[in-house]
Parts: C-alpha cells; sequence; structure tokens
C-alpha cells in the first residue's frame, strides 16, 4: 500500500478520495471541540477563563513542531534517496507549518498579555519557536525562488536539516533556561498535570487540528503534482 | 451550561479568548482557501495545457 502511494500519480488519486472525508472529520470534531472547550470545562483557578486559550494554543503549538519534523524526514529521504514524493510534501508543508507557527505566537501573545501582563518576552521558549517561523518563512522563499526546482529543494532540505536543531531546544528550552512559559503539562500521558475536564477538550481539538492539516496537505501536495505535470509539459515543448 | 453564561459574563477575558479563536480560526480558513484556489488554478491550466 505505501510502496504503491510513493507513486506521486497513484497517490493524486489517493487523496482525491481521501481528502473530502479528512475536512467532514476535521469540522465534526471542531463542532465537539468548542463545545467541550466552552461548555464543558472550567475556568482554572489560577488564570481565570483565559485558560481556554490553552485548547487552541497547544495544539498550533504540537503541529509547528510536527510538520517541522515532517518536513526534516522527508528533506533527509529527499538528500538520501532523492524521492520526488519526499520534495513534494516537504514543499507542501512549509506554508502549513508557518501558519501554525504564526497561530501559536500570536495565541500565546494573547494568552501572555493576562497571564503574564506582557505580550512578548524575548525568553528562551518564545524565541526559539519565533526562529522556527523563521525557518519556515526561509523554506517557502528557497522553495519559490528557483526556476529549477531539483535545485530549490536540495537547497531547502539543507536548511530543513539545519534547522532541525531548533526542535529540542524549542521542546527543553523551558526546562534549561529560566523561562516565563510553564513547563510541558503532558509530558507523560499516564500522569499528565491537567484535569481530564481540560485533557478531553485539548485532545478533540488536537485531532480536528491534524485533520484540517491532513486535508490541507492532500490540497496543497495535488496542487504540487500538477505543477510538476504542467513543467514537464511545457518542457517537452520547449525541447520540440 | 455554567461555564460558558460565567465565560461569557467574564468582561476583561473574554476578548482575548475570542479573539485568539478568531485568528487562529481565520488563519486556517485563509490557507484552506489560498490552497484550494491554487489547485484549481493549476487544474484549469494543465486541461488548457493538454488541449493545445
Amino acid at each position: 500500500m505505501i510502496f504503491k502511494l510513493a507513486n506521486p500519480l497513484k497517490f493524486q488519486k489517493f487523496t482525491e478520495k481521501f481528502q473530502p472525508v479528512t475536512i467532514h472529520l476535521a469540522l465534526f470534531l471542531l463542532v465537539i471541540g468548542l463545545f467541550f472547550s466552552f461548555f464543558n470545562s472550567p475556568p482554572d483557578y489560577l488564570q481565570g477563563e483565559t485558560v481556554r486559550i490553552m485548547y487552541i494554543h497547544v495544539p498550533c503549538a504540537w503541529f509547528s513542531l510536527m510538520i517541522y519534523s515532517i518536513i526534516v524526514i522527508c528533506s533527509i529521504s529527499s538528500l538520501v534517496l532523492r524521492h520526488t514524493l519526499a520534495d513534494l510534501i516537504s514543499r507542501s508543508c512549509a506554508p502549513i507549518g508557518a501558519c501554525f507557527t504564526i497561530a501559536t505566537l500570536v495565541t500565546g501573545s494573547i494568552w501572555g498579555k493576562p497571564t503574564w501582563g506582557t505580550w512578548w518576552v524575548w525568553d528562551a521558549r518564545l524565541t526559539s519557536v519565533l526562529i522556527l517561523f523563521i525557518i519556515y518563512l526561509g523554506l517557502i522563499i528557497i522553495n519559490n525562488s528557483y526556476d529549477d526546482k531539483s535545485k530549490a529543494d536540495k537547497y531547502a532540505s539543507i536548511l530543513a536539516v539545519v534547522g532541525a536543531v531548533n526542535l529540542p531546544i524549542i521542546k527543553w528550552s523551558v526546562n534549561w533556561w529560566s523561562t516565563l512559559h510553564q513547563p510541558a503539562s503532558i509530558s507523560k500521558l499516564s500522569s499528565p498535570s491537567i484535569d481530564p475536564s481540560m485533557l478531553v477538550p485539548l485532545f478533540i481539538m488536537t485531532f480536528s487540528f491534524f485533520f484540517f492539516f491532513i486535508s490541507i496537505l492532500l490540497i496543497r501536495l495535488k496542487g504540487e503534482i500538477i505543477q510538476r505535470k504542467i513543467d514537464v509539459i511545457k518542457y517537452n515543448r520547449v525541447e520540440k | 451550561m455554567n461555564y460558558f453564561i460565567n465565560f461569557i459574563k467574564s468582561e476583561d477575558h473574554f476578548s482575548y479568548v475570542l479573539s485568539s479563536y478568531l485568528i487562529v480560526f481565520l488563519i486556517i480558513f485563509l490557507i484552506f482557501i489560498f490552497s484550494n484556489i491554487k489547485t484549481k488554478r493549476l487544474e484549469k491550466e494543465l486541461i488548457n495545457l493538454s488541449k493545445k
């Protein structure tokens, strides 16, 4: 199954069937998630109602890291195995990752104002996530700067692999340095420091965002495959 | 339902929560719409190129 889908054309057919399912699942889970977030979860004893920002801030932060990890895996696969689909996935993921990262930064900033008393501080967690956003922008710029797509893919892959150094810094910045940002609350699923009434909406919203990510990824992948077909047709006509 | 009513009444925090939800959904909506428009445009371009 996986090897069959490694062929971009077969993958395109798969995306056409699967994409509508993912967007419907995302919307369905979003409605349930919003219900649990606003009607079934209590305010925090310390932060009050602002804790509800967590249900969108945390999934966005998780996906900004997860999408970058996917880009790194695809970049390594592209550099080592020269796999076309890996390049296409990297290209498609970068703008989505950038969107989740800017959403993380904005919601974090809005959450910071009533909680910390400031919109922004140059502490380790916030700064390292800002660097992640700049890396995403770098990937998007490289992907769109070259007419020769193989060259763009190669340089973007190198940047992605080098930028992977930032991932452990983001993850453990709250442990390594003294920061305003709180440490991880769900490092172990068996003993999270969050009450189940808050954990349930958080996970439902996370699954909703996951299906949004998959849905947008499949649309962008389809676009990238079509773009490659167009490039081949144009190249063949110039050759003739 | 009580949680929601208390949330609506919390004047000082209501705007922070509402604005962050709206911004996130706007960002997701925009990337979804722009990705869709781009793919549809490319599909049309491919069909036109194939016809020529």
